[in-house]
């Protein structure tokens, strides 16, 4: 572990990036905030300011909201969909940035293992066969998508091992393979669902949506993406190493297998509950990385906590298009990231190309 | 190509098969008919158009009849043509038509729990196919639908209830019952049954004139907003019931102000902010049959458990106050003779002291 602290921060200090992430730090903590307070003036309902003002003022020193209809817009619906937004835009950063690096391939996200699929074959299943579709507010739909999640977790591990040992490629087909699986079976459910209402229920989970958010859905993703944060960090070096070749990891001294073992677990968990939260949203787990790698190089240590506050700003202003581009109607999240994102990465890819 | 015109000659010979079968029924039919009252073959030949105003015409009155859901179903039993009905899709459950069809409803055949399946339509051996909802997105989008020329092949005449199918194509908004008051009709021509089309149209008239005349002194800006809450399309991103909608139509005659009588189309997915932005006097709990009074009486529960258990909607005027309406989907959303009383229940419910 040594030389590779000492190799690492060698490269760190040639190519002069660490004030630089430092710099880009700064301006996404900016972004992000300039991005929350955009997501809690603005929505479908014109609420002036001075009223959101309030209404956040009476909110945090815990008074009572007044009784119009304002206080609920602002408190009780737009910051805490902004501040879901955020966490589940950081939680996404991290498992793609960690997914990549476990399946050493720049084009996987946790769709790649399947682990998606998992995820709204339970919630979808939950709808269609009508159980928990209301009850305790959804809480029953969340339970089923981490379990789904989980299940398919279990499933691609199981067939990963098969053999011995966890190989990026067989993880990768395992992961395909079972999500196509369960894809498939979801859209068996999605036709016995039949009827177009039910069907925009399922929707939700098929494209993501942060339409569900409370208060109280905050707190499981905000406890995931922070663990999830510090057990990546943690193995940051180990991540750096495992992207130069399973061998020259193990040269260095990591345990390779057992990893991919704990990223796998930390990907898996943390990817279960940012779809419960808020269905799959697609696309930002595989930009989020790729840009931030763009700008801050590859080094985990830098590279995490960027693509984590990045994939925050990100989520918040496309949650925001998708509430506010539309008159009178709400797009759902996946929509918005593979439009706005699919361009935004092509173009990027472009210009460092050209620059070479 | 092929696949197609095998298609064409097996319900060529079903169809043939059942022309000869049926003689002596039709004889029946004939005579029952005249019996009451009906214009028999007389009023041939008829025609109707569909949404894109593409004519159909009958040369006489259909033998058997196939419908997509228990919507055209029910109206068909209604009308009295119900032994003529040779199978349905999204079959009516246990509870769902009117007690004195029970009976009737139970013994048609089933020919698909939601959508019928393209080849069991075309093999059907009916000559008309009726389509309540044929416009829906998602039922296109399964690839189950036959085109016209496979419609054509097979001998099977398509026609629509205009007011549910063409909801989303309709140019101007839904205020009253003249669209599915104009369905019953065409479908009394079509069937031969236009005397009863006209005594139920009739009776129908009767009760939404009622409620009319008693609330003719309300005007429109004292009418109470009103928000129906569809539960079963989800309650992460609510449903709008727009302006094309029938249920526009029965809300306003039973004398409520659609809170999202400003949406041009059927349904739209909106967010929970546009819903508490206008706090609605009244909430419908619509949701749809369960296949029982029990099982009902839990839907609605659940429905208005999450109104009061969801923090954006809690502290609602219409929620704080209990002011909800249990009123099943079906009976609202879907074209039929029984929107006469849901209008009469709406404006009893709203204005207690005008319609009794």
């Amino acid at each position: 572990m040594a030389t590779l602290a000492v190799a690492a921060e060698k490269e760190e200090r040639e190519d002069g990036r660490e004030p630089r992430t430092f710099l880009v730090a700064g301006v996404l903590v900016v972004a992000l905030v300039v991005a929350l307070v955009a997501s809690v003036c603005l929505g479908s309902t014109r609420v002036p300011v001075g009223d959101v003002w309030s209404a956040v003022v009476r909110g945090v020193t815990g008074d009572d909201l007044a009784p119009g209809t304002h206080d609920l817009i602002v408190w009780r619906l737009r910051v805490p969909r902004a501040l879901l937004a955020a966490l589940v835009g950081a939680g996404l950063g991290l498992v793609g940035t960690a997914t990549q690096a476990l399946v050493r391939n720049p084009l996987a996200d946790p769709y790649l293992l399947g682990i998606s699929s998992g995820a709204s074959l339970g919630a979808v299943a939950a709808i269609v066969l009508g159980v928990g579709a209301g009850g305790a507010f959804g809480l029953g739909l969340s339970a089923a998508a981490f379990a789904g999640a989980l299940a398919s977790f279990a499933l691609v591990w199981a067939m990963a091992r098969r053999g011995g040992g966890f190989s990026p490629l067989r993880l990768v087909l395992a992961g395909v393979g079972i999500g196509q699986f369960l894809s498939g079976f979801t859209h068996y459910l999605v036709l016995q669902a039949g009827d177009d209402q039910q069907t925009h229920g399922v929707l939700f989970w098929l494209m993501g949506s942060l339409g569900g958010a409370q208060w109280s859905t905050l707190t499981a993703p905000l406890v995931a993406v922070g663990l999830g944060l510090a057990a990546l960090l943690a193995r940051a070096r180990a991540l750096d190493a495992l992207l130069m070749g399973d061998e020259t990891a193990a040269g260095l001294g990591v345990d390779v297998g057992r990893l991919r073992r704990e990223l796998f677990v930390v990907t898996s968990v943390l990817t279960g509950v940012l779809v419960s939260v808020s269905g799959a949203i697609g696309f930002v787990g595989l930009m989020v990385p790729h840009v931030c790698r763009m700008v801050v190089g590859g080094a985990h240590r830098r590279l995490l906590p960027i693509a984590a506050l990045f994939g925050a700003v990100l989520l918040v202003v496309v949650d925001l298009v998708a509430r506010t581009a539309l008159p009178d109607q709400e797009l759902p999240v996946g929509v918005v990231t593979a439009l706005i994102g699919a361009p935004t990465l092509l173009y990027l890819l472009d210009r460092r190309l050209e620059r070479g | 190509m092929r696949p197609r015109a095998w298609c064409g000659v097996l319900a060529a010979v079903a169809l043939t098969a059942t022309a000869c079968g049926g003689g002596g029924g039709n004889d029946g039919e004939a005579g029952k008919e005249g019996a009451s009252g009906g214009s028999g073959g007389k009023g041939f030949p008829v025609s109707v158009q569909d949404c894109s105003g593409a004519k159909t015409t009958f040369d006489g009155p259909p033998k058997k009849i196939v419908t997509s859901n228990a919507a055209a179903l029910e109206l068909l039993l209604w009308l009295g043509a119900g032994d003529r009905i040779a199978g349905t899709g999204f079959p009516p459950g246990k509870g769902a038509v009117p007690r004195q069809f029970a009976d009737q409803a139970a013994k048609v055949p089933v020919l698909g729990k939601t959508v019928i399946p393209k080849e069991k339509l075309l093999g059907s051996g009916a000559d008309v196919y009726i389509d309540s909802f044929s416009s829906m997105k998602n039922m296109r989008g399964a690839g189950d639908a036959p085109t016209p020329e496979e419609f054509k092949a097979a001998g099977i005449k398509h026609i629509f209830l205009k007011s549910t199918a063409c909801a989303a194509m309709n140019k101007s908004p839904r205020t009253d019952l003249s669209g599915i008051e104009s369905d019953i009709e065409e479908l009394g021509r079509v069937t031969g049954t236009s005397a009863r089309a006209a005594e139920l149209v009739a009776d129908m008239r009767k009760k939404t004139d009622g409620v009319r005349d008693a609330l003719k002194d309300v005007p429109e800006d004292k009418r109470p907003s009103y928000f129906l809450f569809d539960f079963d399309a989800g309650t992460k991103q609510p449903m709008a019931v727009c302006n094309r909608q029938v249920a526009n139509a029965v809300i306003t005659q039973g004398g409520g102000r659609n809170v999202f009588a400003d949406c041009d189309g059927d349904f739209k997915p909106v967010g929970w902010e546009d819903v508490v932005a206008k706090n609605p006097d009244f909430i419908q709990l619509a949701v749809r049959n369960r296949g029982g009074e029990e099982a009902n009486r839990k839907a609605f529960a659940e429905a208005e458990d999450f109104l009061k258990s969801f923090p954006a909607t809690k502290d609602l005027k219409a929620v704080k106050e209990g002011r909800f309406l249990r009123i099943g989907s079906e009976r609202t959303t879907i074209a039929g003779v029984r929107s006469a009383d849901t209008v009469r229940e709406i404006a009893h419910v709203l204005h207690p002291d005008k319609v009794k």
